[in-house]
This record gives structure tokens, sequence and C-alpha cells, in this order.
């Protein structure tokens, strides 16, 4: 069975819960008072979609404002992005939409991207709509789910779609992301050759 | 218009001038022919002053005072009118030399005057602004242009009038640069004012008459105000848009009111972190960011207190202050941390990088240096009642 290789990178403000989604999704357990995340953190966990077996290697990111100029080293290359805010802070959501453009111009043209509202189980704290986010989403094409890392609501859900909306191309190559497929080409090229001499 | 209260001018080398003080120096000269006819070369150094139209020569700088009768300006040695006058650009033909103006008057004398190349580009342009010499110019060449840039070496391929145009604008341009005031001259006139942002903590300290920069005061006071217990309190991001404006008002030394509810909390913390941050120089000063690193990966704790201990007294003294400020405020929220979940190590991610970092690190070693940084200043959050008492 073929496996792929989905390089995805966590981005969002410092404490909308980046590093708790990514703990949930990969040992599937909460810690109230995580501290901060030093520069970046990284960590892998294999799912089955769909009979396609798909290994994320996820990179989970700094939110604080100094490790800003660090994120374009970890989306570079990635085939997928979270961005997560704090359905509690509205400003968290804001920061949301310069991601979105700074990844739409730095980023992998091809790249998926997923919104994920965290904290959606402190309901009665809401600050941003339901709505309001579900539609940003849809105008610019992305995923979207509201999570809570503390209930796992949604988490896993969050990273099996992006497995579905992943391009399909490329599962016969293990190696997926930057890798550009020379051979191809050069197939078609055999193919049309015209001229005499017998094909090498 | 510039009216300054002009000081003397600069020296020799700085590109700008006052605005009113003509262009002078001391040139290598040549006459090379004299009312069209050939004679040889004989280069010596003068002191050339460009006034008005004129071109004046002069023995030395001192002679520039000097009574002479009859002229309007001191002991002369020659007076060239360059109204008319062709002036060219390294005439290959003529001279081997670098960088040498060929001057050829309208009664048929020629001239040039050799120099660096920053000077003579500067000459250059002044006399040929000065000469009417700009229509029936064809381009610079050579070393010039190097120096212009690559729209202008593109556009200039292309004989003639654009060519020509694109040299007035250019000239035109320079002459607009060189009568813009320097930069000095406008934070003398207080035109550019330090902001509080983006300073330097001594000069705002000294700015300000005290040891602990107004704004990092107030807001400290303002935070402690509200209640250190909140949630995640300088790990959440405040609102950058809220922030930028909380920064824009004190930059401006607009009246602001930080009690005021339009600021948040998470906008407060991040001004204060922000401020941290756009400061020119690190809190903990480059300097001493070895030490401190040294000083935290010492063995045993004894040791680590006791280097701390030595350094901190060397310190800047508003650096000094300011940080026991800051800090006797984070251990303030640390005591707290059963409700904000900041505890010292916590405080410690947040605060390392804001308050130390080296100009020279790149993205590679900078999360290697966030190790050191939190340690620091974890370390210094803790025994803080030891190192700042």
């Amino acid at each position: 069975m073929s496996m792929r290789d989905v390089k995805l990178c966590l981005l969002g403000d410092s404490g909308v819960g980046k590093s708790s989604l990514v703990m949930r999704f990969v040992t599937d357990s909460f810690k109230p008072a995580l501290e901060s995340t030093i520069g970046a953190s990284f960590m892998t966990k294999t799912v089955e979609v769909d009979g396609n077996t798909y290994k994320f290697q996820i990179w989970d990111t700094a939110g604080q404002e100094k490790y800003r100029a660090l994120a374009p080293m970890y989306y570079r290359g990635a085939a997928a992005a979270i961005i997560a805010y704090d359905v509690t802070r509205e400003s968290s959501f804001k920061s949301v939409k310069s991601w979105v453009q700074e990844l739409r111009h730095q980023g992998h043209p091809n790249i998926v991207l997923a919104i994920a509202g965290n904290k959606c189980d402190l309901e009665d704290l809401r600050e941003v709509r339901l709505k309001d986010a579900e539609d940003y989403a849809k105008q610019i094409d992305a995923l979207f789910c509201e999570t809570s890392a503390l209930t796992a609501v949604n988490v896993a859900d969050i990273f099996t779609k992006i497995c579905k909306k992943l391009p399909s191309e490329d599962f016969s190559s293990s190696r997926v992301g930057s890798t550009v497929n020379l051979r191809k080409k050069r197939d078609v090229k055999k193919e049309k050759k015209c001229c005499g001499g017998s094909p090498s | 218009m510039v009216k300054s209260a002009s000081t003397p001018s600069t020296t020799a080398s700085s590109y700008r001038q006052e605005p009113n003080k003509p262009l002078c120096g001391y040139i290598m000269t040549s006459k090379i022919s004299e009312v069209g006819k050939k004679v040889k070369k004989n280069w010596g150094q003068a002191y050339l002053v460009l006034k008005q139209s004129n071109l004046v020569f002069y023995k030395d700088e001192k002679a520039t005072n000097q009574k002479q009768s009859g002229s309007p300006h001191g002991k002369t040695e020659l007076v060239l009118n360059l109204q008319g006058a062709k002036i060219d650009l390294n005439p290959r033909d003529i001279t081997s030399k670098k960088n040498v103006i060929l001057l050829a008057t309208s009664n048929g004398s020629k001239y040039l005057l050799q120099s660096d190349e920053e000077t003579i580009y500067r000459w250059f342009t002044e006399m040929k602004l000065v000469s009417g010499d700009i229509e029936n110019e064809k381009r610079p060449s050579s070393r010039e242009d190097k120096k212009s840039s690559g729209m202008t070496r593109s556009m200039s391929a292309e004989d003639g009038s654009s060519g020509r145009k694109l040299w007035d604008i250019r000239s035109r341009l320079l002459g607009l640069m060189r009568s813009r005031p320097a930069q000095e001259d406008l934070v003398k006139r207080g035109i550019i004012k330090d902001l509080v942002f983006g300073s330097r903590l001594k000069d705002l300290c000294e700015k300000e008459h005290t040891k602990i920069p107004n704004f990092v005061r107030a807001c400290i006071t303002a935070v402690e105000k509200r209640g250190v217990d909140h949630d995640g309190i300088y790990r959440v991001s405040g609102n950058l848009a809220e922030i930028q404006k909380l920064r824009y008002a004190v930059d401006k030394e607009e009246a602001y009111n930080l009690d005021d509810k339009v600021w948040d909390m998470n906008v407060l913390t991040g001004a204060l972190k922000l401020f941290f941050r756009e400061l020119k120089e690190p809190l903990i000063p480059p300097d001493y960011f070895e030490s401190f690193a040294a000083a935290v990966c010492k063995e045993s704790y004894k040791e680590k207190l006791k280097n701390i201990k030595d350094i901190l007294p060397d310190l800047p003294k508003c650096n000094y202050e300011t940080m026991k400020f800051l800090f006797q405020h984070l251990t303030m929220v640390i005591k707290e941390s059963k409700k904000n979940r900041m505890q010292a190590h916590n405080l410690a991610i947040v605060f390392g990088p804001t308050l130390s970092w080296k100009d020279d690190a790149d993205a590679s070693n900078m999360a290697v240096m966030t190790v050191y940084q939190s340690r620091i200043v974890e370390f210094m959050l803790m025994e803080f009642e030891n190192l700042f008492k």
C-alpha cells in the first residue's frame, strides 16, 4: 500500500492552542497548562483515510510575535497548513486573515488551507461567530472546523479533511511535496520521437 | 524654503551641504588649452569655489578671505564664467587619469579638474546645472554609468531625446536632494523627533530625565491595576492593530490613558513587549549576553547566582533600573500563576527573546539562542529577591 508524506504547518496567534491541537491529534491527550512553544516543534502521525496512508509531518510553530519572522521556514514547501484561532478572542481571528494572505503570496500555490476555530467548548466566552468564520473560509476556499483540543471535538476530522483535499497526484512516488517528477515529461518526449535512429 | 539657523559647514566629505553654501574644496586642476591654443598640461592643486555662475580658483582656502582690489571674490587666481561652457566627464582622449572633468569655456579655453569619484561627481553635477550644458549632453560615460540605476542604463541605450530627458530629470533630482536639509539638521530643529518606540533606552531616559522610561512605568502600573491574574498574561497576543494604535499615540506624544477600557489587557501587555522588542538595543545589552549565558550555564546554583550578581552592577544604569522594575512586576505575575497559568518558566519563554537578542543571529541559531535567553530570564525571575535587593 502506498504511503504519502504530508508536510503540514500550524500557524496562528500565541495561546490559541496550536500545540494543544497537535498534542490531541498525535497523542490524544490534553494538558491544561501547556507552556509556550520555543521556535517550533515537530511531530509525526500516520493516519489512514479511504484506504490510503498519510504520514503527517507536523511543524508546530511558536505564536509569540518575536518568532513571526521564522514562520516562512516552516511553511515553505508545506502541502497543507492549519491556521488556528481562538473562538473566544476576536483578535486571533483577525490574524487568521493576515496569515492567509501571507500564505497565498509566499506559500506553495497548491497548499491546502484549513482554518481551525479552537476552544469551541468555551461557548459562553465566544467572540467569533461560527457563521462569520465559515463564510470567510468558504470565500477563500479553505477547509474549516471549530475544534476543541480539550474535548477532542473535530480535531482528527480536520486532518482527515485535509487528506481528502490534497491534490491526488503523485501517490505512486512516495516522496511528495517538493519533489518534481522529471520522468513523466521525458516519457512523453520519447513517444514523440520522429526522426530516424533507434531509440536508446 | 529652508530657514535654518545654519551651522558652519560640515566636513568636506559629507555629501549634503547647507543649501546656501557654495560648493568648494581642493581639486587638482590643469589648463590644457588657452583660447583655442593647446598648452602643456601642468597639474596643480587649487581651492575652487562655485559662486553662482563663476568657478573661482584660489591658491588655498585662506585666499578666499584675503582682500584684492577690484575683486568681489577675494584674492583669486582665476575666475571662469561657466555660462555657455561645455562640461564633460572623463575625456579618454585627453587624459588617462580617472575622475576628471573637462571644462571648455565659451571663449575656447579648456581645463581639467580631477579628484576622487564622489567629489568629481558632485562638481560635475553642479557645474552642469550652472552652465546650462544639459540640453547637449551626451550621457556621461564610463564609471559614471555604474553609479546610475539599471533603468537609466537601459533607457540610455536609445540615443537622443529620451536619454537627454532622463539626464535632465536626474540632475534636477540630484539638485533637489542636495538642497534637502540633513537629517541631523531636522532633528536639531525638532522636525524629526526621537520617538519612544524604537529608541535607544539611554537616549529615551535622558530625554525624559528618568531611569525608567515613562511608558514602561505607566504600562506596568496600568497592568497591575487591572490585576495580573489575567489568564495567559503576556503570552496571549493582543490585537495588533490596537497595539499599533497605542504605539502611535505614545510616539506622537498624544495624550493617552492606559486605564481607558479601549485598551484591553492583551493590548497593554503586547505594547510593553513591543516596546522592548523595538528598542535599538535589547534591555540585556548584546555585550553582556555572553556573560549572562555563561553564568546560567554554571553547574551549581551558588555559582550562577554569584556570576549574575557580579554582572548586574556593570549594566548601564537605565538598563539595570528598568530591568529591576520589569522583573519586580513579573515576579508579581508569577505569584498569581495558579490563576494566570504563567509560571516563571513560561514567562521566561515569552520574555527571553524580547529582552535579549543579537543582531547577527540568523534564524537557524535563533532557536538555540532562545534557550539561553529564556534560561537567563527565568533564573533572574526566580532569584529576583537575591539579585536586586
